[in-house]
């Protein structure tokens, strides 16, 4: 199939899912990807945990371990492997890339230059690795997430990035068209395990020196890496601009 | 691509203007489902046009060249900042 037919393919396929629940996307996925995997940051993201066991008790679930996680995340996530009864993948740097970074700039060199950096070596790369073993994948990446209107996440993508050379891997963002308050209302009404940090102020979770409690009204982007400026790296095309 | 000497292997650049849905890189764009620049075609005679938006798997695939591996970390993240919430 070509690039564009392909692409085509899946934009029907996105259509056609836009419209279902979190739980029918998950459904779809999983029935059509064996070697499937959940990436799970140990924030409001267990709910994709919670739906996917209910479909696969056997679900393949991933944490990108950076080494720089809150003390809470780590006993949340050993929490939700013992209530699944999952094994998680905790899939970590390289020791000697990270070992080179503090060596050249320090252990905090993300408030001076930018977290690109730090998050390259600690998130991405392993992420990267860990996706050459892996067909399609799943996140809990919502719309409403990003404060900039640029920001298209959709049900099911094509992800050109961290394929393999040659080869296909589909990612799927079933939460993209919930709410934040729409994935505690499911987390609340099913009893769902949930990261203690969030009793605590936190919204949106990821590393501990890049991460703050959110007050009321705030968007919890501002809760990460707050010293940038949030919508400095909106890019791409306006879609509304693009005539097919 | 100039200070890598790539940029003799481009046989045609083309705009795509935002604020000009008509303009010829904003109709390819659509024609091709592209979200993003820039964004590279490579046609041949023997096979149907391939899309690259990721440029380093451009520069490796296509131009044979070499980047680093922070380069393309660094390219994945730029365009790609719903990862911040993986």
């Amino acid at each position: 199939m070509s690039d564009s037919a392909s692409a085509i393919n899946l934009i029907d396929i996105d259509s056609m899912l836009s419209s279902k629940t979190p739980q029918e996307i998950l459904r779809y996925a999983l029935e059509n990807h064996d070697n499937i995997a959940i990436s799970f940051s140990g924030a409001e993201d267990v709910a994709l945990v919670d739906m996917a066991h209910r479909i696969r008790s056997d679900i393949q679930v991933f944490s990108l371990d950076t080494g720089r996680l809150h003390a809470e995340t780590y006993r949340f996530i050993e929490k939700v492997r013992k209530h699944y009864g999952i094994a998680i993948d905790l899939v970590m740097p390289e020791a000697s890339k990270v070992e080179a970074l503090v060596k050249s700039k320090g252990l905090f060199s993300f408030y001076e230059d930018d977290h690109k950096e730090c998050c390259g070596i600690r998130k991405i790369a392993p992420l990267r690795k860990q996706l050459l073993t892996v067909d399609a994948w799943i996140t809990g990446q919502r719309r409403d997430q990003s404060p900039g209107t640029r920001a298209a996440v959709p049900v099911i993508q094509d992800d050109k990035a961290f394929a393999r050379p040659e080869d296909q891997l589909t990612k799927f963002n079933p939460l993209a068209n919930w709410t934040s308050q729409q994935v505690w209302d499911y987390i609340r009404s099913n009893n769902v395990p949930y990261n203690e940090l969030h009793d605590k102020g936190f919204v949106s979770i990821g590393c501990e020196p890049c991460t703050r409690p959110t007050g009321p009204g705030q968007h919890e982007r501002e809760g990460r890496w707050w010293w940038e400026e949030a919508t400095k790296k909106e890019c791409g095309l306006h879609a509304v601009n693009i005539e097919s | 691509m100039h200070q890598a000497d790539q940029f003799k292997f481009i046989d045609r650049v083309v705009l795509a203007d935002e604020t000009d849905p008509k303009s010829e890189g904003m109709l390819l764009a659509g024609k091709y489902n592209i979200d993003r620049a820039p964004f590279f075609i490579v046609e041949s005679e023997s096979a149907p046009a391939k899309i690259y938006t990721v440029y380093y798997r451009f520069v490796k695939e296509i131009l044979n060249g070499q980047m680093t591996e922070d380069q393309e970390l660094r390219e994945i993240q730029d365009n790609h900042p719903d990862l911040d919430f993986i």
